[in-house]
């Protein structure tokens, strides 16, 4: 019989989640990335809760919007961090080999080192939940929202983390690990947006003379690529305050991987994200043993 | 039982070997254009503590590691326990402890949870292990140590908490590659009665070293490599005998230039010459009786050599390595 629970945490999990959370690093980083949300909400409510405010759902709407971005920012900066060191980390402290030579097969320490990575990364998500529920008090935001909001965030978390530690196997050195994953996440996250931007066109409304006059011409459909862009997702799972997505219609995809119907962007970006990631651990496995020749001291 | 290694260009399903806990034919594992192991044969009879000499890049971690599953060999037959390591390498593990030359820790756990943690990498319940752990403790002389934090560690702590690492599955065969390196002194004798213990427990050790003198006090064989190949293997003490020139004089005399006569004395009494070490020391050949050596002192005196020093050397363990080493390659 399969042992899913010994598969799932196996001894690397526990050893990692020990290691990870002992000592005063951990904390900061969860403190910190609390008080830099905490303090874009405060300074958001400071500025536009005023006397002066809009509609009471507009300002919740808003301050949504604010903390994804935020918080996907950071996401952007804090999973390669966490994730990067897991095999380069262990080759440099000379750690590697005694883990390869136990009877933990070479998926087992691979996996156990991804889910200790993302379970830091779960935990800083889910901690900034209070947060988030703040709009509550405004209203113009649905439970479903934070719902597909995660789903991009868990998504987002999961492909970085695999990017990450597939970079790790291939390198020696933490921090060249940590110096390529945090340029391929920017890249994945900042550079396709801007590429989108630009192959789409986007933000540049244009028009077009018709029968009754000058017509805005509808936005073409969007490139695979902004499928896997974690921003457009994000934009896709965002609501605009009146019953749509920030994205309107942009933020679905027809025919999705041409066998589904119609879906949200936001959902096939999830399943891109475990697609590429399966894919993903499935070489970081094989370069976890097999290390590449550039990678092999002369060991004589 | 002495071995010349022979080249094997091809080696075509060996023979088993039951009495041998590992047995090489004909390994050979290159690293680009670098040979790094040459058609090596290796045969470590159960129960022994193999000394595995050679100088540095001579291809005893390559070996090692092979031996370790954790890289594969180019072509050769490589059997542990009578098991393929290419073939089987998760039963290979389950018999296998290793040490690597340079290994680093977990600093941030403690000695016991670090120990914890390889014992739950290896499958050992949970029970089991607390006991286990206790004992390895006790073996490695770490047991007030268990709740510290293993960075608080000296070097030679490490090492032996490594060793009780390598023992958690309780393996057959323990893969020591340098244990020594970079110990201080105590550590070194530490070590030396831990392998000790082991042997007595009927495991099979296999010790790389350079520190040729500790090799020839612990091991019970040795085999010497040189460019990939063993060049000599057996029982440490027929090695010795077959390899090195036998007992020597050395005389030291007080002044420089006495050297002339005590060679011709030498030469006279014993019919060999004597090589010069340096200005004031040489060694010669001597099979002698001790009343013999005592004759050849009255005699070297009687002639006017001041002599500081006059001792009887038998064949080290660096001697037999260095001039195994040398003769290999002065034959290739």
């Amino acid at each position: 019989m399969i042992d899913a629970r010994g598969i799932l945490f196996n001894s690397v999990v526990g050893k990692e989640l020990r290691t990870r959370m002992r000592g005063w690093r951990s904390i900061a980083v969860v403190s910190a990335y609390m008080l830099v949300l905490g303090v874009i909400a405060i300074s958001f409510l400071v500025q536009e809760a005023g006397p002066t405010a809009g509609q009471s759902s507009q300002i919740g709407v808003q301050l949504f919007q604010a903390l994804a971005g935020v918080q996907l920012f950071l996401i952007l900066f804090v999973t390669p961090a966490s994730t990067a060191g897991a095999i380069s980390g262990e080759r440099q402290r000379q750690t590697w080999d005694l883990l390869l030579v136990t009877r933990l097969s070479t998926f087992g320490i691979v996996w156990g080192k991804l889910v200790a990575g993302l379970a830091f990364n779960v935990l800083l998500i889910f901690a900034s939940l209070p947060l988030f529920s703040l709009v509550f008090l405004f209203g113009g935001v649905a439970p479903n929202d934070i719902v597909n909001l995660y789903i991009v965030f868990l998504a987002t978390v999961l492909l970085l983390g695999t990017v990450s530690l597939f970079i790790s196997a291939l390198t020696r050195r933490l921090a060249a690990a940590m110096i390529i994953s945090n340029v391929v996440a920017l890249i994945l996250g900042v550079g396709i947006t801007l590429l989108a931007v630009y192959l789409e066109n986007w933000g540049t409304q244009q028009y077009l003379p018709g029968p009754t006059g000058m017509q805005a011409v509808p936005s073409p459909p969007l490139t695979p690529l902004a499928q896997l862009d974690p921003f457009v997702a994000l934009a896709s799972a965002l609501p605009n305050g009146s019953n749509s997505s920030f994205l309107g219609g942009l933020g679905m995809v027809h025919h999705a991987f041409g066998i589904l119907g119609t879906l949200h962007l936001w959902a096939v970006y999830a399943i891109c994200a475990v697609l590429i990631s399966a894919a993903l651990l499935a070489l970081t496995t094989y370069f976890a043993r097999h290390t590449p020749r550039w990678l092999v001291r002369d060991a004589a | 039982m002495i071995e010349a290694a022979e080249q094997v260009d091809e080696v075509a399903d060996p023979e088993i070997d039951s009495d041998l806990a590992i047995q090489i034919e004909g390994m050979v594992k290159c690293y680009g254009r670098t040979t790094a192991v040459d058609h090596l044969s290796m045969h470590v009879p159960r129960g022994s503590i193999y000394g595995f000499v050679g100088p540095n890049g001579a291809g005893k971690t390559t070996t090692i590691r092979t031996l370790a599953t954790l890289q594969r060999p180019d072509s050769g037959t490589v059997l542990l326990d009578g098991l393929d390591v290419l073939a089987e390498p998760g039963r290979v593990r389950d018999r296998v402890g290793y040490m690597p030359d340079f290994f680093g820790v977990y600093d941030t756990l403690t000695v016991e949870e670090y120990l914890d943690f390889y014992g739950a990498s290896y499958r050992i319940p949970t029970a089991r292990r607390r006991r286990l752990i206790e004992e390895l403790l006790q073996v490695v002389d770490l047991t007030e140590k268990h709740a510290q934090p293993v960075e608080v560690l000296s070097r030679g702590m490490k090492q032996r908490l490594g060793l009780a690492r390598c023992l958690i599955h309780d393996p057959e065969v323990l893969l020591l590659d340098e244990p020594a390196s970079g110990m201080d002194p105590r550590a070194r004798i530490e070590l030396r009665e831990i392998l000790r213990d082991l042997s007595n427990l009927n495991k099979t050790v296999i010790v790389s070293s350079h520190i040729l003198p500790e090799l020839a006090e612990m091991c019970t064989h040795i085999g010497v490599i040189q460019a990939g190949r063993i060049i000599a293997e057996g029982l440490v003490g027929d090695v010795i005998a077959a390899l090195s020139h036998g007992p020597r004089l050395r005389i030291q005399m007080l002044v420089p230039d006495q050297l002339e006569i005590v060679a011709r004395a030498i030469a006279e009494f014993t019919g060999s010459s004597a090589d010069v070490l340096d200005e004031r020391t040489l060694v010669a050949p001597f099979d002698g009786s001790d009343g013999d050596m005592a004759e050849l002192l009255a005699a070297l005196v009687a002639r006017g050599a001041q002599v500081t020093s006059f001792a009887l050397e038998t064949g080290t363990l660096e001697d037999v390595f260095l001039q195994a080493t040398e003769r290999w390659e002065e034959e290739t």
